[in-house]
């Protein structure tokens, strides 16, 4: 049997399960309904393709969730309050259910500017009430993913920001760069104020950009020394994670495993 | 949700639950199984499903009605998908020149191993995979696929159908043979008995 292929396309466009092959609200379809009431064969491919989509649509669903992610995105998410609090009071509300745009901070010149505008924000007050200190010696345990998620945004925002500060000597002393783990040297550094506890050190070079992330917290998952393979996601972001001393740091490098690894030294560990 | 969409609500088990939480409680599944059936990895999916509920935070007050907050997520999930996509330089829809399809009268076995359908779908490009999802995960009709790609009704169908012709010769290779020519479709498949039906 044969049919032509704009029929078919026809019969592939009808959702499992619907009348849109007689609905009026279907146009397209109809030089095809016509032909299945006239034609066993072509009524012979539709029920093929109704059976085929059935199977395909219940098959579709049958995905396992990995463990834990709940907890993962929950973290996240409570990791960019402030950020979020200051910005959905301002973007300009839509129809219902569309989104305007999806950038993330470094996407958007108004998102920029918002970000600058909240972190001054947040920072002075949290110097005027003395957030900074608190916040500063409260520890976090973080899984390894957590952490991973945590410290790419912190990256993909610190780069994003123009608050840096050139001067090294002001860094804060329980954010220290750990200058023993790296080849890198860091040009400038960057504070998150209000509950974000992380210090991001620039360690780009030449075109390549790169941040060390230090973050207070526990992640008991991770080694005491950077991984010589470093995770990657799809969006060509390498990271290479471990503790030490109470601190978590995260190397955060886009481009290569290999512009990664000429941020460490040659005798560094094998971990990862 | 609530007039201010990151106000807390009632404390759970001496716990505060933001409406963030409760996004993510209850679509989370729906989030995630979308998000796996487009990228096709776990890791990826993950990724895909923590960028959408990160740009949903940030854009709540854009959410007047929950109950289209599945569809919202899903919408900005695609929207996420598409634009990482579009870094990644992907293969591309010219790729897509099918061999022309046959149906199987009957597929084989009750329903399909979820790693075979996942490996068909990976083989299409990121844009027919998404109309494919579209159609079988939200059941969305062609036309409201054409209007939220902004895509042309009729490439939209071309699409799915090509899409489906790839998972149907993926799924029952076994029992499909290939027939010539472009215009016409031959649909063959073998029958409970063993017989061709042409």
């Amino acid at each position: 049997m044969m049919i032509e292929r704009k029929i078919l396309e026809a019969l592939d466009a009808c959702r499992p399960a619907s009348d849109d092959l007689h609905s009026a609200d279907h146009p397209e379809l109809a030089e095809a309904a016509a032909l299945v009431r006239e034609d066993a064969a072509v009524q012979e491919a539709l029920t093929r393709v109704q059976h085929f989509d059935q199977q395909i649509g219940q098959a579709m669903e049958d995905v396992d969730l990995p463990e834990g992610l709940a907890a993962r995105v929950k973290a996240r998410l409570a990791a960019v309050p402030a950020v979020v609090a200051i910005q959905a009071t301002e973007v300009a509300p839509v129809e219902a259910a569309e989104p305007v745009s999806l950038s993330l901070p470094a996407d958007s010149t108004r998102r920029v500017w918002m970000l600058r505008a909240a972190y001054a924000a947040a920072a002075s007050v949290a110097v005027a009430v003395g957030v900074w200190q608190y916040t500063a010696t409260r520890e976090v345990q973080l899984s390894r993913g957590d952490f991973r998620a945590l410290s790419k945004d912190l990256h993909t925002q610190a780069l994003s920001a123009e608050d840096w500060q050139t001067d090294l000597a002001q860094a804060p002393a329980d954010f220290p760069f750990p200058k023993d783990a790296l080849l890198a040297n860091a040009k400038r550094f960057k504070t998150f104020p209000g509950d974000r506890h992380a210090v991001a050190y620039d360690v780009s070079f030449g075109n390549r950009k790169a941040t060390l992330i230090v973050y207070r917290g526990t992640a008991p998952e991770l080694d005491v020394v950077p991984p010589r393979t470093p995770s990657f996601d799809s969006q060509g972001v390498y990271q290479g994670l471990w503790r030490r001393n109470g601190l978590l740091f995260a190397l955060v490098v886009e481009g290569s495993p290999a512009v990664y690894r000429q941020l460490l030294p040659s005798n560094q560990g094998t971990l990862g | 949700m609530a007039d201010n969409p990151l106000s807390e609500q009632e404390p759970v088990d001496g716990k505060m639950v933001t409406d963030q939480d409760r996004l993510v409680d209850e679509h989370l599944t729906a989030v995630y199984r979308y998000a796996f059936r487009l990228t096709g990895k776990a890791a990826d999916a993950e990724d895909l499903t923590q960028q959408t509920f990160l740009i949903a935070q940030e854009r709540i007050d854009q959410l007047r009605d929950p109950s289209r907050a599945r569809g919202w997520l899903l919408t900005v999930l695609r929207r996420c998908f598409l634009k990482n996509c579009r870094r990644k330089k992907e293969t591309l829809a010219g790729d897509l020149e099918l061999p022309l399809e046959h149906i199987p009268e009957q597929p084989a076995g009750d329903s399909f191993d979820r790693e075979a359908l996942q490996a068909a779908l990976d083989e299409l490009p990121p844009e027919f995979r998404l109309i494919v999802v579209m159609f079988y995960f939200e059941q969305c009709s062609y036309k409201e696929i054409a209007a939220s790609q902004e895509l042309p009704i009729g490439t939209v169908m071309s699409r799915l159908s090509r899409a489906k012709s790839i998972l149907r010769r993926r799924l029952f290779a076994e029992s499909v043979e290939v027939s010539s020519g472009s215009d016409h479709c031959s649909v063959q498949g073998g029958s409970p008995n063993g017989q061709t039906v042409d």
